[in-house]
């Protein structure tokens, strides 16, 4: 393994993916078009320019009011959980 | 060579607000698993979040406490990373703009005053809670999404004493100021400790540890203790302190550590993008100020400028809130300030320290002490008969005027009556009247002694004794 | 089987000159037919859809009419896969603010619609329960990622469908399958229940096969939802009551970065026309431009915000509380399992590419780089704005491909700009909209209309006027 795909392999099991030697090259190969997306922004200046991390420029006054008027029952909390023990979800034991 | 400690806290404070920080499913504590939830603290997918305003009040009114300064733009951010107890994969925090900046808090060590700097107050939300057994863990969501505050200071605590007494007082604002529960034992208020030390008069900071899973204002103050003097051995060892994070065993009574900060995660955090910017009006801002409740400092100043009470006394009675609620109250009923504080901080507070319980767990009501005091004031009763009132009522939760009756403790306080059953033992004690002629003061005792049997014990103490000096006179100048 | 649009059908049914329940039974009938055919259901929800069909009572314009819904869209007690083996046997527990709209005004759900997973792609090739092909000729893809939804339009099914558009999901497939596709105002539609893509860009939207049928759906599905605290509280106006055909007043932008990109001379010729029907509506057209090197980081831009988003907003999906589990004797490693596991090739390189531009060490140099460039991108688009109403640009530079030469990651000068630029309307969250302008080699081809911020109505009077005058309204196709 060559030093991107090993940081490749370590970053994929920080997003929780275990990447298979099979899967790497088609991994390698987007990351290097990844890279020149990234390039072709440096091209870009944008000193001065903040983030933009909404579409337009709003703010809103609105705050949801204190009232606790919404739960679902617990049979609906776990229906599509693979693994239930004493109504809880179960997990292996998690390492504190 | 000295060193000098270098200490930060960062505590986190749940909310007692009725639904959660981004959800309208209900707060509560000790309720059965899952049954406190919907489908956004379960973060099923295509949920979004929607801010509580109870949440930002209760935010505010703690950064008005606290003297901060407050943004009135709020801005929530994604920290993200993995965990099982983390539904969404990320908490909504808010990193870049907290929406408190820039407070203090004036704490007293020995006598000496420091004062603390905090550097921010944030909202962000609690996670799901994990219950571990021998090979597995179960997972329960009705904590996910309670509200929090964290309140972090600057590295401005010199050592364990300091750290307490800051958490103390910041758990009284947090009780005075009605937001939480701040019971660090059930959780709902949670410490953890930055700690380096360098020696003395160095700028430079040493490297620092983190601890963790402190459950109790006097377990940090000896993991603090602890964890200063093992740096120290470290240091004067010739070693370097690792940066990691570490815990407080309690039965071990040290600090162990848990994980190298080495591979520490990437939180990655980034503006949350389903909640825009919202503007609070600088005015509600400012009611939430004026309408803050009376904090801990303010009441003590009270009870000392306006009902006489001590400093001491004061001091005691706001130390805890529960106790200073109750004095408020009981006052509206009985104006008697000194005696219902001597009451408070005497008889109930022995009662209480006996049962191991706190006085809204008890039988006493406001309205049932100030009773009390009032009857031994107007002297329906004795201070004696007084105590006897008060151990039935904690015991059966009766109306000190029925116990009264009941008991028939009403003490005898009409002149005429006492006049007549004075006379009665004075008929029947020539001696003790010879005995008080002759200067024997111990007569008047013996004949108090003798009418209080008589009465059995009703009649009025003090009267008893004007009367039965009078009487005393009126026989002896007739000889 | 014959085809209405939603007035049509609503005045039929309203007068009772056409049965409901026969109606419906022949509808699933050509449901299955186009459904082996097309492949463009995850899950065909016959039994809910004359559930619905019981409650409807034809007094709106909505009730008793048919419809599908991306699978994305969680529908309480249906499947909802969006078309990920990670929830392929999800069934949700609450239903999405539109799914809710769409109840109460008495619609009848006829199935959920395939997408490329998690809505990330533009081929719909990369669904679990594959490909779908396109209604006019099925060697072609349909597009997506909202390609079951265009399909099921575009074969004549229903009037209409909902999608959800991140990059041009709703309006690239429309355009290859040859019906009008809108992504409103970001905003304007309340997202709440819909699973994301990238919720700065995500915005839902309908599929019809006439501008007034548009107008109809998407005032149904507007509005304020205090549980989307993204949504607007601007009123949501009668579209169709305000619907105009006359647009003299109209100022039109040709947005000639893009369309000067066009190499197929048929679609240059059918652009042109396009532009040429605009003057003679009276409406005032000239030619804009934008800068060469900004046009040429929408692509970069887009990958970066979106994948960077996505990765995110999918961490839930680690097989604890739902979707596909695969055991390990860490809970770290049940995650690990359960997504290496639940997702497809794709999707796994794009979180992990969206990661490395959130990680703190990079997000300076490649997420906010993007947030930032994104500005300077939606600031020029809102120098057009200043001066014109309507930029127009072709929706794409060819006609659908072939299901073996469509592929998500080609990097030529035209790909980059000519294939990518309708992630404007993203980026600025500004409505726009994709008309049927003509056929190429058989295939249908479009136009693409966009407009200003909550312009809904600006947009769908220049559209209803071009529909008009061009004549390609109601058009479906069945065979082919």
């Amino acid at each position: 393994m060559n030093d991107t795909e090993k940081m490749l392999k370590k970053l994929g099991l920080r997003t929780m993916f275990d990447i298979s030697d099979e899967e790497m090259p088609a991994l390698v190969e987007e990351y290097n078009i990844f890279m020149s997306h990234v390039k072709a922004l440096e091209a870009i200046d944008t000193s001065n320019v903040e983030p933009l991390a909404f579409p337009y420029e709003i703010e809103t006054t609105f705050l949801r009011e204190d009232i606790a008027d919404h739960t679902i029952s617990r049979e609906d909390a776990l229906k599509n959980t693979k693994c239930v023990k004493d109504n809880q979800i179960k997990v292996p034991k998690v390492v504190i | 060579m000295n060193f000098e400690q270098v200490i930060g806290l960062e505590v986190h404070c749940e909310l007692k607000t009725h639904s959660k920080m981004f959800s309208s499913s209900p707060v509560s504590f000790g309720e059965e698993p899952n049954t406190m939830v919907n489908e956004i603290d379960m973060s099923m997918p295509g949920t979004m979040p929607s801010v509580n305003k109870r949440a930002v009040e209760y935010a505010i009114r703690v950064c008005h406490a606290l003297h901060m300064d407050i943004d009135e733009l709020l801005c929530f951010d994604r920290k993200n990373y993995y965990y099982a107890d983390l539904p969404k994969g990320f908490q909504i925090t808010q990193n870049r703009r907290p929406i408190g900046k820039n407070g203090y808090l004036d704490i007293e060590v020995d006598g000496q005053k420091h004062h603390i700097a905090i550097e921010r107050l944030h909202m962000e939300e609690d996670t799901c809670k994990q219950f571990h057994f021998a090979d597995y863990s179960l997972l329960d969501y009705n904590r996910a999404g309670i509200p929090l505050i964290e309140i972090v200071t600057y590295p401005s605590i010199r050592n364990g004493a300091q750290a307490a007494a800051y958490l103390e007082k910041l758990r009284q604002i947090l009780l005075y100021t009605d937001v939480s529960d701040a019971k660090m034992e059930e959780g709902s208020m949670r410490c953890d400790v930055n700690i380096s030390i360098r020696p003395c008069g160095s700028e430079e900071f040493g490297k620092r540890t983190e601890i963790k899973n402190l459950n109790s204002i006097s377990n940090v103050q000896k993991a603090i203790e602890y964890e200063a003097l093992r740096q120290e051995k470290v240091l004067l060892h010739g070693d370097e302190v690792l940066q990691e994070t570490r815990r407080y065993d309690e039965t071990l009574k040290k600090t162990v550590a848990m994980r190298a900060k080495g591979d520490a995660v990437d939180y990655k955090y980034y503006c949350e993008p389903n909640i825009l910017p919202i503007r609070i009006s600088h005015q509600w801002v400012m009611q939430i100020k004026e309408d803050l409740p009376m904090l801990a400092d303010e009441r003590a100043q009270k009870y000392i400028n306006e009902y006489g009470i001590s400093t001491i006394d004061a001091n005691i009675l706001v130390a805890s809130k529960d106790i200073s609620d109750f004095f408020e109250e009981t006052i509206s009923y009985c104006q008697e300030y000194q005696l219902v504080c001597h009451w408070l901080l005497g008889d109930v507070q022995a009662y209480l320290n006996k049962e191991n319980i706190t006085i809204n767990e008890t039988e006493l009501t406001p309205e049932y002490l100030g009773k009390i005091i009032t009857f031994i004031q107007n002297e329906t009763i004795s201070s004696k008969q007084a105590k006897k009132v008060f151990a039935e009522l904690m015991h059966t939760g009766k109306d000190p005027e029925k116990i009264i009756e009941e008991k028939g403790m009403k003490q005898i306080s009409d002149p005429d009556t006492l006049s007549v059953m004075i006379h009665e033992v004075l008929d029947n004690n020539e001696q003790s009247i010879h005995d008080y002629k002759a200067g024997k003061d111990r007569a008047v005792g013996y004949l108090v002694g003798q009418i209080m049997k008589k009465t059995n014990s009703q009649a009025n103490p003090k009267l008893t004794h004007e009367l039965l000096i009078k009487l005393l006179k009126e026989r002896i100048s007739d000889e | 089987m014959i085809t209405y649009s939603i007035e049509e059908l609503h005045q039929l049914f309203k007068t009772k000159r056409l049965d409901p329940k026969t109606y419906y039974d022949d509808l699933f009938k050509e449901v299955d037919f186009q459904q082996k055919r097309l492949n463009a259901f995850v899950t065909i929800t016959k039994d809910k859809c004359y559930e619905d069909l019981n409650k409807a009572d034809f007094h709106s314009l909505l009730s008793g009419i048919p419809y599908v819904l991306k699978d994305n869209y969680n529908t309480k007690g249906i499947l909802t896969t969006a078309s990920s083996k990670m929830l392929a046997d999800y069934v949700p527990v609450y239903d999405a603010h539109v799914v809710d709209l769409l109840y109460n005004a008495g619609s009848c759900l006829v199935g959920k619609a395939s997408l490329d997973e998690l809505a990330m792609g533009g081929t719909n090739k990369s669904a679990l329960t594959g490909p779908v092909f396109n209604p006019w000729d099925s060697t072609r893809i349909a597009g997506g990622s909202s390609g079951g939804s265009a399909a099921a339009v575009a074969s004549g099914l229903v009037p209409f469908a909902l999608g959800s558009d991140t990059g041009d999901s709703i309006r690239k497939p429309a355009g290859y399958c040859g019906v009008v596709g809108f992504k409103p105002t970001w905003g304007r539609i309340s997202r709440y229940g819909v699973i994301p893509y990238a919720s700065s860009l995500d915005t839902l939207g309908a599929f019809t096969r006439n501008v007034r049928d548009m107008c109809i759906v998407t005032e149904a599905i507007a509005g304020r939802d205090e549980r989307d605290m993204t949504s607007s509280i601007k009123p949501v106006p009668h579209y169709l009551n305000h619907l105009t055909d006359d647009i003299s007043n109209l100022k039109i932008a040709v947005l000639t970065s893009v369309s000067n990109e066009i190499r197929n001379p048929d679609i240059k010729a059918n652009f042109n026309e396009v532009v040429k029907t605009f003057k003679k509506l009276g409406a005032t057209v000239e030619n804009v431009t934008m800068p060469r090197e900004l046009m040429r980081t929408l692509l970069p831009t887009y990958t970066i915000i979106a994948n960077s988003e996505a990765t995110s907003n999918h961490s839930c999906l680690d097989g604890i509380k739902y979707g596909d589990r695969q055991e390990g004797t860490s809970t770290d490693e049940v995650m690990i399992n359960s997504r290496t596991d639940g997702f497809g090739d794709l999707v796994k390189r794009r979180f992990i590419l969206g990661n490395l531009a959130l990680a703190t060490e990079n997000q300076e140099r490649m997420f906010r780089k993007a947030q930032r460039v994104r500005r300077l991108i939606v600031e020029e688009m809102n120098k057009i704005y200043e001066d014109y109403d309507i930029i127009l640009t072709p929706n794409c530079g060819s006609i659908a491909p072939k299901i073996d030469e469509a592929n998500d990651d080609r990097l030529s000068d035209e790909y980059l700009i000519l294939e990518n630029h309708l992630c404007l309307g993203n980026f600025a969250g500004t409505p726009s909209l994709s008309l049927p302008s003509g056929f190429v080699d058989g295939m249908p081809i479009a136009v693409n209309i966009m407009g200003r911020l909550f312009a809904e109505q600006t947009i769908l009077n220049c559209a209803y006027a071009l529909e008009k005058a061009l004549g390609f309204a109601n058009q479906y196709s069945r065979e082919g």
